[in-house]
């Protein structure tokens, strides 16, 4: 009896574990089916190269400290970065003065997907106070709110900082507005090492002289500065502090001495020596000390430049007959080559994040910025003159400083490391060149 | 009146004495019929003081039942009554003896009483369990059928979306897909030429966006990215493009239009 009431019971539960596995196929066969299918749309690349942006006038209570308004440095910053386009708001009957007054439908219809807007103020002791606000036009929500009180010989510099985060906001990369650069000038003989913004307003001399002046390095906090002058009837590699104005001289060893670079520590310099007989690539410490030769070899070996992890330095050198550039250990070692392409490279300069390397090409007798890119190899041609020379990374790697000639006189020229936005940066009188790009934290004014 | 309708009338006279006749017969005997049927009792019972011996009861109760009948009388004035002969083998009932015959007989009773409703308990308490087994039973059936229904209602409903994407893929079989083809391409155009590729990663990373387009063209919500680049700026920018590239063009063909408006994903590569 009690085995036939076992049996039912194991038949019962075989019934139902079959039901159940049943159940489960037919409701897998169902979904497995394939669902309904959406619609894809493939989109490979793109053609917009610029983030359309509206700047607009903010409401100034005192009388702007500069002749450029707040607003237009801002978007000729952005304008010039290449990767900005700013939407010309002046047929615009009313602009809004805050964020609530914004009609995003006005803006949507402008294709504008940012929009800066607000005020300047007189604060107390004579400062002036900036608040800006950069809405979002695509998602109608606010992305930065900015306020500085800073004194009037600073609106420049706050226009900067501002045209810096907008940058940052919209790129995910810092900007390089609020940087500063230093280049050399001519006029009549005289020769100038100046620092300036790096639009190349508030120029301020660091040194003159009736001789030459070449090779500005900035030292990688900004702090000082190594240039190389003729002052003494022959090349010497001087190190000059840009707060206290005290300089030093660090190379003024036999025959020339010159192409001073820094190692990213900051402690000390490569410098091209023609100490032994020829051009030779040596380290010395920033005090002076330590002299190390790095190159030996029977070949012009010159234009030092260290990599950014400090491991290695390249240079241009002529030991493969024609003008190449060349990479060697830090502490020496032998040089490999790195170009290959054309017949001519000199010049070599990193980018601070070391992704690209920038070099003068001579291509078909003209002298171009070339940017090499170090992951893929490709090399491209950015600039268009004939004797562009001394390229020089902007601190966030996306813009190129070089001097080029226009008009048979030495200016200031900016090209984006993609080459679409080029820019000449000055049209101050007298013979521009050597520029040379500074950290992204520059000195204080 | 017509004769025929006193031949009628007769007719109808002797027919209601006739039924007068035969209800008062059969008034009469249903009344003896149920007189006859009395219920009989329901039970009987026979007490006994003892256990039956093993003669015939039959010479025990003779005496009671045929009595021997009194001897004539005598002619002398004190006449003694004869014995009779059986009464000295059946001992005359004594009061206490029938007062213990009498409790016997109760206490006999009273155990058949509760034998009986012992029984009746039992018999209760088992058509109770069988009730409830019957209950349980009913229970048990009506969740099987209630989890096989549910179980049938999913597979019905499966069946049922499978049958309306069967519907809707025919329907999206009669979409012009040239018509469809030229719409896409001004949408991707549209997307294409807001789209910033230089702020994605070299290694061209591909992306996965989901749109809802309503029936203006415009996009309803905000662009869902379903696989990012891992880049937050490559995707801010990709959604920034969907958002610029709004309103879209629809097509007037009904179809076409429909297909347009359900989910549409968005596959990037921004560096082409």
């Amino acid at each position: 009896m009690i085995k036939i009431e076992m049996m039912n019971t194991v038949v019962k539960h075989l019934y139902h574990a079959f039901g159940h596995v049943f159940f489960a196929i037919a409701l897998m066969w169902v979904t497995a089916l394939p669902a309904r299918a959406a619609l894809e749309l493939e989109i490979s690349g793109g053609s917009a190269i610029q983030i359309p942006i509206a700047i607009l006038p903010m409401a100034e209570s005192a009388s702007p400290p500069s002749t450029s308004r707040l607003h237009d440095i801002i978007s000729n910053d952005l304008r010039g970065s290449g990767m900005f386009r700013i939407i010309n708001t002046s047929g615009m009957p009313a602009l809004p003065t805050s964020a609530s007054q914004i009609k995003y439908t006005d803006w949507t219809a402008l294709k504008a997907q940012g929009l800066s807007l607000g005020e300047v103020q007189q604060a107390a002791n004579g400062n002036i106070k900036v608040s800006v606000q950069v809405m979002d036009v695509l998602r109608q929500t606010a992305l930065l709110q900015l306020t500085y009180t800073v004194s009037p010989s600073q609106y420049r510099h706050v226009a900067h900082l501002i045209a810096d985060q907008i940058y940052e906001k919209f790129t995910g990369q810092p900007g390089a507005f609020a940087t500063r650069i230093a280049y050399v000038t001519k006029v009549g003989k005289r020769f100038t090492l100046q620092i300036a913004d790096y639009d190349g307003f508030n120029a301020q001399t660091l040194v003159s002289s009736n001789e030459p002046i070449i090779s500005p390095a900035w030292s990688p906090d900004g702090s000082k500065m190594a240039y190389v002058s003729f002052e003494k009837k022959k090349p010497i590699v001087f190190v000059q502090s840009l707060y206290t104005g005290e300089r030093k001289i660090v190379a003024n060893f036999k025959g020339n001495n010159s192409a001073p670079a820094w190692s990213p520590d900051g402690n000390k310099l490569a410098v091209v020596l023609t100490y032994g007989a020829n051009s030779q690539i040596y380290t010395i410490s920033a005090d002076g000390s330590n002299l190390q030769q790095i190159t030996k070899s029977s070949a012009i070996d010159t234009e030092p430049a260290f990599s950014p992890d400090g491991s290695a330095i390249y240079f241009s050198s002529d030991r493969g007959g024609r003008p190449q550039i060349y990479k060697v250990s830090a502490t020496g070692g032998t040089p490999t080559r790195v170009t290959f392409e054309g017949g001519y490279n000199v010049s070599p300069r990193f980018s601070p994040d070391g992704k690209y390397l920038a070099y003068i090409r001579n291509d078909g007798g003209a002298f171009k910025v070339a940017v090499q890119d170090l992951g893929t190899g490709d090399v491209k041609l950015l600039s268009t003159g004939s004797q562009d020379e001394s390229p020089s990374f902007a601190p966030n790697a996306r813009t190129i400083m070089y001097a080029t000639r226009v008009g048979g006189k030495g200016t200031l020229a900016t090209v984006t490391v993609d080459g679409l936005v080029r820019q000449r940066l000055s049209e101050a009188g007298g013979d521009i060149r050597e520029p040379a790009w500074g950290p992204a934290q520059a000195a204080p004014k | 009146m017509s004769p025929h309708d006193q031949v009628i009338r007769k007719r109808a006279a002797i027919l209601s004495v006739l039924m007068h006749v035969l209800l008062f017969c059969s008034m009469v005997f249903m009344v003896d019929w149920k007189a006859v049927h009395v219920t009989p009792s329901v039970m009987e019972a026979t007490l006994w003081d003892s256990l039956p011996s093993k003669q015939p009861a039959k010479s025990v109760v003779k005496p009671i039942v045929k009595p021997v009948e009194p001897p004539p009388p005598a002619p002398e004035p004190e006449p003694t009554p004869p014995t009779p002969k059986p009464s000295e083998k059946v001992v005359a009932p004594t009061p206490q003896v029938k007062q213990a015959e009498q409790a016997a007989d109760i206490a006999l009773k009273m155990q058949e009483d509760e034998k009986k409703r012992l029984q009746e308990e039992d018999k209760k308490k088992a058509l109770e369990q069988k009730k409830q087994e019957e209950k349980l039973k009913k229970i048990q059936e009506a969740l099987r059928k209630q989890e096989e229904e549910d179980k049938l209602k999913k597979i019905q409903d499966a069946l049922r979306q499978q049958d309306m994407d069967a519907q809707q893929s025919a329907a999206a079989a009669a979409v012009d897909p040239s018509v469809l083809a030229y719409y896409m391409g001004l949408m991707k155009r549209k997307i294409t030429s807001s789209m910033n590729a230089g702020l994605c990663p070299v290694s061209n990373p591909e992306l996965l966006v989901d749109i809802q387009m309503t029936n203006s063209g415009d996009i309803s919500g905000m662009p869902k990215m379903v696989k990012g680049s891992g880049d937050a700026v490559c995707d801010d920018a990709v959604v920034r493009a969907v958002l610029a590239a709004k309103p879209f063009d629809l097509p007037d063909d009904p179809a076409v239009r429909r297909k347009m408006l359900d989910q549409i994903r968005l596959k990037f590569k921004p560096r082409g």
